[in-house]
């Protein structure tokens, strides 16, 4: 069943969770997102397109004690479905296949 | 150094606004996370603010999605066509509003707060009355009666009733389930836990409390017997009073304390709040001996009952009457201008102006409530009329009226329930405001609190939601009977589709009108306090410090004891270093001063009435230097006017021209007192200036001042003169007292400057409660103007566009739009004077000698909201003026 692409922001988000694998804890996925974009991602925007994406099926998530005493609650630490994987790939694809040719175009900027 | 945890309140929003279980907590441990890593570096005012700010934001982004009807934007499949629940469908609405609502973010928020303002102002003010109008602390209160007598020639109203007529009626009568008495006083207390202290007492007949249906918490009541002289050994404590001096401890009871210089013991502690009958501490048993000839026909019995069951006012008021007039026949001279007065405690308790002059705030606080109610209105009528055009669209595309009108409702909803919670917080914090505000000046009695109430609260609310209500019905009932033709072809001028523009037009005009009147009235109540408060009293009020003494028959039983203590006392404190000058007197200058009535040499008077009246203080020696005024003639009291020495009197400037047009005063002979006086006659030895002496509002009054050593006074000021901060003073001054009598508290300590002020508390608080109502009344009437212009000129950008791609000139455009911003101002300020002339008419009385058409406050009131209705209009024609013909014309 085709749930159509993925948001731009549902991508960075999902990319986010790859590139970090182990450690992809909320706190620090939103880091990266920033870091990678180098802008600001509001906290509410961020965790309602997690919950979101989850609600699709796009991704899943276990909980972890965490290791610093001074933080009670848990850790969540998320990885992608296979039907998450599913989606980045058909969104990805049709980004790249859009992007054809026009590389040197893209890097300008 | 322990961490601080995350600030509490945001902390609960967030549990509450987040997803629950372990989804939520986690999220609220990554904010939790980030503010201790944020605390290392920053100070902690500014974490604490990130941290609500962003839970704040966090939360809402929560709930928005929580009313999302469908999930997400991307990968929707669209709405499902098949048909929701009612509860569903409800709730879809509510999140269609919140995000309609959102998309005019402006137009949203100027509905809500008006509507928030508006409740609560109204809410505050409306609880400020309630605590007036609010039924007395006791058990069916409405059945206690009082009774008083009123003389008729010299004015004096709700006199007290003697010993003689209180004890022979409580007897006899058959209505009342008893008949009690006080007399309010003021009391040293000493004991041996710390220093003297004086407060508020009561004498109490033995019956008092359980007339009142109020039981000691602890001990006993009073005993009958306890009436008479040789029972009077004993006191009942205030709950207060017990707390903050003995520590609540319980084994007060059956000790002794000494209640002005007479052992007493302590027989029972009364319940937390009760402080009859104004905000007393300590009570003792009042004294019923119709024999003694001083006490016995002195009006000194304040006279309460309760009507009995099975009885009614009217039948006790007869019987009453009855009893009255019996005894009035018993001694027809003493009562032939008495007119005996029967009516309820209540109303003889707050005074009979109570109950009109919070109406009148009622009345006022209304105008700010259907000022709101405008408003919002207004506000909802002009988003409505925009979107007419959108409904229009709903209505050809087959969307039921019900349907319809469901969505206005439910943005009404909305932004009711935002304005409402703006309002409960602003109520909230406006009593709190208010009690600070009164801190200074306790109110009259314990039982007024000022709180919110939540009745009041739930009214005001319920009016203004209606309010909005209709504002979204009536262009939602027209939109969908609405020829849907019509509407599409007419391009985005909703409010001409609609046929709204009269309507809120007639809105606007009306908050002007309203907040004009309103303004006005504050103006005019307002401007004899203020000014009075500037007015020169004729003396340097600053640096003086002040203090009051009582001495007790008890402890000093003779004149002379008093005079050689005050002499003494005043070496004494003129020793204090800082202190330049000192003196003692009956009242504080600038206060009022009692009115005596005094007879002129050589004229004969006949009958009481026909004495002429003045202002009179008595002054000690060196009170006019303390006060800092020379005499424009004559000389001042010196220690050699004294009780031996020939009676000396000094009169003020006015008195000297009431009373001795032809000449100087100086040498002429007075002598105070009613007919039967003993004083001697006193010659005039010096002319002061005018002192305040009226008391406020007034500076002028005649007036004279007696030698405090030949008119002994038991009850005086003390005033301090110093270069420093006068209550610096204060301990080295009880000290000074202590040293001559351990058991002598000083009371009333305060600045003159302060004291003064004091006496105009109550004028100012009114004055201040009307012009926050004024002014939050202009606040929602610009508001107003200003949307409804704005919401004007953004839905005819498209036209505006369009004549100025052909040419129009930017003034006219701007002018048009001015114009008509202003003549809803004009209109609203004839309709407003119109207005407040009606009311000053009827309020006149309040307005002490301010002119009801007083030229400054009329003129500055106008001005002021020409000037607010010139900005609110000013603003959205240059907007209109700086359309880009290119964007107005893609706009739609």
């Amino acid at each position: 069943m085709s749930k159509g692409f993925l948001g731009e922001f549902e991508q960075m988000v999902l990319l986010a969770i790859l590139q970090m694998g182990e450690k992809a804890f909320g706190l620090e996925i939103r880091r990266e997102i920033e870091e990678s974009a180098g802008r600001a991602v509001s906290r509410g925007a961020f965790y309602t397109t997690l919950d979101r994406m989850e609600k699709k099926g796009y991704l899943e998530w276990t909980e972890k004690v965490p290791e610093d005493a001074e933080r009670k609650a848990p850790l969540r630490r998320f990885s992608l479905t296979p039907e998450g994987m599913r989606a980045l790939r058909a969104s990805h694809r049709a980004v790249s296949n859009l992007s054809r040719g026009l590389d040197q175009l893209l890097e300008e900027s | 150094m322990s961490p601080l945890p995350p600030p509490r309140l945001p902390q609960v929003f967030l549990r509450w606004a987040l997803p629950p279980g372990a989804s939520g907590e986690s999220i609220k441990g990554d904010l939790d996370q980030e503010y201790m890593e944020r605390r290392n570096g920053h100070p902690q005012a500014s974490v604490s603010g990130w941290y609500a700010f962003e839970a704040l934001k966090l939360g809402f982004r929560f709930l928005l999605e929580r009313i999302r009807p469908t999930p997400g934007r991307v990968g929707q499949g669209g709405r499902t066509p098949k048909r929701s629940s009612p509860v569903e469908r409800f709730r879809e609405e509510i999140g269609l509003s919140f995000r309609l609502l959102l998309r005019s973010p402006w137009l949203t928020a100027f509905a809500v707060v008006a509507m928030g303002l508006g409740i609560g102002v109204t809410a505050t003010m409306y609880s400020f009355t309630h605590t007036v109008l609010q039924d007395l602390p006791y058990s069916e209160s409405e059945e206690l009666v009082s009774l008083n007598w009123d003389d008729v020639t010299s004015g004096w109203e709700n006199m007290r009733l003697t010993a003689g007529e209180f004890d022979s009626w409580r007897d006899t009568q058959t209505t009342l389930e008893g008949l009690a008495a006080y007399r309010s006083t003021m009391a040293d207390l000493a004991d041996d836990t710390g220093e003297p202290e004086q407060l508020a007492a009561a004498y109490l007949s033995a019956n008092a409390f359980t007339i009142l249906g109020i039981q000691p918490a602890r001990g006993r009541n009073f005993l009958e017997e306890e009436e008479r002289p040789d029972g009077q050994g004993v006191a009942l404590l205030s709950h207060r009073l017990w707390n903050r001096r003995y520590g609540a401890d319980p084994e007060i009871l059956g000790k002794s304390i000494r209640v002005n210089g007479i052992e007493r013991t302590v027989v029972g502690i009364m319940p937390e709040g009760i402080h009859f009958p104004e905000w007393e501490d300590v009570w003792v048993p009042l004294l019923i001996d119709p024999t003694n000839e001083a006490g016995g026909a002195a009006r000194r019995f304040v006279t309460f009952g309760r009507i009995r069951e099975g009885a009614d006012f009217s039948q006790a008021e007869a019987e009453f009457r009855t009893l009255a007039g019996q005894t009035a026949l018993s001694a027809p001279e003493d009562y032939q201008n008495l007119t005996f007065r029967f009516r309820s405690y209540r109303s003889y308790i707050l005074g009979e102006e109570a109950a009109p002059i919070s109406l009148g705030l009622l009345a006022v606080i209304s105008f700010v409530l259907l000022i709101a109610c405008a408003s919002v209105a207004n506000l909802l009528l002009a988003r409505a009329a925009r979107r007419s055009r959108e409904l229009a669209v709903q209505v050809a595309l087959g969307a039921g009226r019900g349907r319809i009108i469901g969505q206005i409702l439910a943005e009404s909803l909305v932004i009711s329930t935002m304005g409402g919670l703006l309002g409960v917080g602003l109520a909230y914090l406006g009593t709190a405001a208010m009690r600070r505000g009164l801190e200074a000046e306790p109110i009259p009695f314990s039982w007024m609190a000022i709180e919110v109430d939540p009745a009041v609260l739930a009214f005001t609310f319920g009016l203004v939601f209606i309010a909005s209500l209709l504002a979204g019905v009536v262009p939602g009932l027209r939109a969908s009977r609405v020829d849907v033709n019509e509407v599409l072809k007419d391009e985005g001028r909703g409010s001409t589709g609609l046929r709204m523009g009269r309507l809120s037009r007639a809105l606007v005009i009306s908050e002007v009108g309203l907040s004009c009147a309103l303004l006005i009235i504050a103006g005019l109540l307002a401007k004899a306090p203020v000014e009075w408060s500037r007015s020169d009293p004729g003396f340097d009020k600053e640096g003086m410090f002040t203090g009051g003494i009582t001495l007790r028959t008890t402890m000093y039983p003779a004149s002379e004891d008093v005079l050689h203590f005050q002499t003494d006392l005043l070496e004494r404190l003129k020793g204090i270093p800082g202190v330049t000058h000192a003196a003692f007197s009956s009242r504080l200058p600038g206060q009022r001063g009692a009115v005596w009535t005094f007879h002129h040499h050589g004229i004969a008077y006949e009958r009481e009435q026909d004495l002429p009246r003045a202002r009179g203080m008595v002054v000690g020696p060196g009170f006019f230097e303390t006060v800092g005024v020379s005499l424009s003639g004559g000389r001042a009291f010196s220690n050699s006017d004294h009780s031996e020495s020939p009676p000396v009197i000094i009169v003020n400037q006015s008195f000297a021209q009431q009373y001795f047009p032809e000449g100087s005063p100086l040498g002429r002979q007075i002598r105070v007192g009613g007919l039967d006086t003993e004083d001697s006659w006193r010659t005039v030895v010096g002319v002061a200036p005018d002192l305040t002496m009226a008391g406020p509002p007034s500076v002028e009054g005649s007036g004279f001042y007696l030698p405090l050593r030949q008119q002994p006074e038991r009850d005086i000021k003390i005033l301090l003169r110093t270069a420093g901060e006068p209550l610096a003073l204060t301990p080295a001054v009880r000290t000074t007292v202590a040293e001559l009598d351990q058991d002598l508290p000083v009371h009333s300590v305060n600045t003159l400057a302060r004291e003064i002020m004091r006496d105009m508390t109550a004028e100012f608080v009114m004055a201040g409660l009307l012009i926050i109502s004024g002014v939050a009344a202009l606040v929602l009437a610009a508001i107003g103007l200003f949307g409804i212009l704005a919401f004007t000129v953004q839905a005819r950008t498209r036209e505006i566009g369009i004549r100025m791609a052909l040419g129009a000139e930017s003034g006219k455009v701007l002018w048009g739009t001015l114009r008509s911003g202003m003549t809803q101002v004009g209109l609203g300020l004839v309709m407003g004077m119109a207005l407040a002339l009606l009311m000053a008419s009827v309020l006149g009385e309040l307005f002490h000698q301010t002119d009801p058409l007083d030229k400054t406050v009329w003129a500055s009131v106008i001005f002021l909201l020409a000037i607010v209705g010139f900005l609110a209009s000013w603003v959205p024609a240059l907007r209109a003026v700086r359309t880009d013909p290119v964007t107005a014309l893609r706009h739609e």
